[in-house]
């Protein structure tokens, strides 16, 4: 019999399956994290970058028909991430002649110099004649353009990973997260969790899912959006065709940016019952990191040390996961890591989320 | 500070007192709820409970017990929430070591402590706890509205869990363990907290939904009172044993009958009369007799001698064990252990 049968109704007893249920966990968790102000704001802000990729993109599709444009492509590349790569390849796409490409070479090569005096011009300039000798493409050849397209678009995608869209992440996830266990573990909302049908594992899964929501919603979504929209305002069908893996790399380049970073973020707000102790642990891993780095660089240590920066670490991987980066040593010692930074505060979190309810 | 008249705790004991009487005549067929053999949960070291044996029927059982005594460790049993060292039990038909989750599906659980989602509303914490029980979102919502209702959370509902008092929140876990429709509840202190009138309300919530929607109800309390009021059937353990497990009506029943007597005056004279008599008289800390007297007729008898010295009677009435008598007797190891 209902406990409380109203007469004009039944009481339904049809329930969900339990494959559902770190789902309620999940969507509970959005709501509240949606009530913060500043979390609404950023996400807002997140998605102007999106937009100056976008016109980037539009920008350098309307660069093969409009020469006035081509003229400005070398300074607008150069603002990127690796951007000898990126000149050197639109150059190999858009210049036929060997006069014109080494021109550009020497004008690039000039342009990093006094942008970065600490680099010798030279060693740009093997770089590039180094890259543009590993393509074995003819220059202006409508191949040399497929290759080119592909590299200045995945370079275009990892510049926003790496740069607008890491500061961000490191904001919005120090916002979101903390409070994520934390608060439970201080209201004991726990007991109400696990006496009814969920493990450990639906929980952990469920939060898991509201950090990564957020995070999807600044990354992962902008830059798919950035790339429909880049696909659906070029002037060339064959954008398709030269690009159709990029939806992928960022699919997986968005995978190396929220597993760890949500893994580590919940082991912070499992091991305390105040969230502000969680957050100062999250921001100090990324402050200190990116802080020992630069001063390893400053010492021409960078490179060698760069795992004890975790922002340098997701940057080798996602730079791997573009096709962009051919240090190996560099991508496998920053993957080792990444799934260390995972699989161990996952391990942690889940005993410690099951640890109130043995005692 | 409004304190709970006697006469509203009686008429809920009353109540109680005439269904145990007819959960008597029916104990024999009782369904069994709950079944314990031989549990055994240990912490290292430490054994939380040493053997457990017990039965739980449909009704109200009091769980009680000093600190310690493993009552906390013995509801996460029935939870399935903590893995025993050894013995077997069902609940509800499902075996507690494979079935934890179906048990979790089919029971309500108010926890002691204080524990709420922080940021929700009444309303929405109730909801939240059907949609984990597995309810569409509608239907959750409706139910936690009419569960709100039934449990007296009027406007507060809408306010956020971590603006209410220790009562409200009481009320409102009260509910979140009720939203589901479970068969089986386990309340962890129910009415800590609360104030009388509060009190006397749930335990006339508690009461109703053990006889009028057939659930089965164990509660643990320290509230001895409580326990009277709605308990049919006393579990008592102490340093991880069950020392008692019998009904209320049962266990009230003293050894041999004896009657409790209340005099106006001094009673020196009644009690050397009746000791001349052959009857045994026990002075208690009230200043009230417990009187043992052979025959059938040992009522008249009393009155008689009462009359003959001029005591008067305020009362007269057969003598019955106090719920502290039994427990006290039940923790230092005197009770009897029965189901």
């Amino acid at each position: 019999m209902p406990i409380h049968d109203v007469g004009y109704r039944p009481w339904e007893q049809a329930r969900h399956s339990s494959m559902a249920r770190w789902a309620v966990i999940t969507a509970a968790g959005m709501r509240l994290v949606w009530k913060n102000h500043w979390l609404r704001r950023m996400l807002i802000l997140a998605w102007l970058p999106a937009a100056a990729l976008g016109l980037a993109v539009f920008v350098y599709e309307q660069s093969f028909e409009h020469r006035e444009l081509q003229q400005e492509m070398p300074f607008l590349l150069s603002l990127l991430s690796e951007s000898d790569r990126a000149i050197a390849t639109w150059a190999l796409a858009t210049t036929g002649s060997d006069e014109v490409l080494w021109r550009v070479v020497e004008d690039v090569s000039l342009m990093q110099a006094s942008r970065n005096q600490d680099r010798e011009q030279a060693e740009i300039k093997q770089t590039l004649i180094e890259i543009l000798q590993d393509q074995k493409i003819e220059p202006g050849s409508q191949a040399a353009q497929g290759v080119a397209r592909h590299h200045v678009w995945s370079l275009l995608l990892l510049t926003f990973f790496r740069y607008p869209q890491a500061v961000l992440m490191v904001l919005l996830v120090g916002m979101i997260a903390p409070p994520l266990i934390s608060q439970d573990f201080r209201s004991r909302a726990f007991l109400l969790y696990f006496s009814r049908p969920i493990t450990p594992l639906e929980y952990v899964w469920g939060k898991a899912i509201v950090i990564w929501g957020y995070l999807a919603a600044v990354t992962t979504l902008p830059a798919l959006v950035m790339y429909v929209t880049g696909v659906l305002l070029s002037p060339s069908i064959s954008v398709v065709l030269d690009t159709w893996d990029i939806p992928l790399r960022v699919l997986a380049a968005s995978g190396v940016l929220l597993i760890p970073t949500t893994s580590l973020a919940l082991f912070f707000s499992s091991l305390t019952t105040e969230s502000r102790y969680a957050g100062f642990a999250w921001f100090a891993v990324w402050g200190l990191g990116w802080a020992a780095y630069a001063n390893l660089e400053a010492l021409d240590l960078g490179r060698r040390w760069s795992i004890v920066s975790l922002y340098h670490v997701l940057g080798h991987v996602q730079a791997w996961v573009f096709g962009l980066s051919t240090d190996l040593n560099a991508v496998t010692s920053s993957a080792t890591l990444l799934l260390v930074v995972t699989i161990q505060p996952l391990i942690v979190l889940l005993a410690r989320v099951a640890a109130p309810i043995r005692v | 500070m409004k304190h709970a008249s006697s006469e509203q705790l009686s008429a809920i004991d009353a109540a109680s007192t005439d269904r145990s009487r007819a959960g008597d005549r029916t104990d024999g067929q009782a369904d069994r709820v709950v079944e314990l053999h031989g549990i055994v949960k240990d912490y290292g070291r430490v054994c939380a409970l040493r053997n457990v044996s017990m039965t739980i029927g449909h009704g109200v059982t009091g769980l009680l017990g000093p600190n310690g005594a493993g009552k906390t460790t013995l509801i996460k049993v029935l939870l399935g929430l903590v893995r025993i060292s050894a013995g077997r039990g069902v609940v509800l038909g499902y075996d507690l070591t494979s079935s934890a989750q179906s048990i979790r599906q089919n029971v309500g659980y108010m926890p002691e402590d204080d524990c709420y989602i922080a940021g929700l509303t009444g309303v929405e914490m109730v909801q939240f706890a059907a949609r984990l029980s597995g309810y569409p979102r509608t239907e959750s919502l409706r139910r936690a509205h009419e569960i709100l209702d039934f449990c007296g959370v009027e406007q507060e509902r809408y306010r956020e869990v971590d603006t209410y008092s220790t009562g409200m929140r009481q009320k409102v876990k009260f509910a979140q363990a009720l939203v589901h429709d479970p068969p089986l509840l386990i309340l962890d202190e129910p009415t800590a907290g609360l104030d009388p009138d509060e009190r006397l309300a749930l335990l006339h919530r508690i009461s109703t939904l053990a006889h009028r929607t057939g659930k089965t109800i164990l509660v643990s309390t320290h509230i001895l009172p409580d326990v009277r009021a709605i308990c049919d059937t006393v579990a008592i353990l102490a340093q991880g044993e069950v020392r008692v497990v019998d009904s209320l009506e049962r266990l009230s029943q003293p050894a041999s009958p004896a009657l409790h007597v209340r005099t106006s005056h001094d009673a020196a004279p009644l009690i050397r009369r009746l000791e001349a008599a052959g009857g045994q008289v026990t002075v208690n800390d009230d200043g009230s007799l417990q009187i043992m007297l052979g025959g059938a007729d040992a009522a008249r008898q009393i009155w008689r001698l009462a009359a003959e010295t001029g005591v008067g009677l305020r009362s007269l009435v057969p003598s019955r064990n106090s719920l502290d008598q039994i427990f006290l007797d039940a923790v230092r190891g005197d009770g009897r252990a029965d189901s």
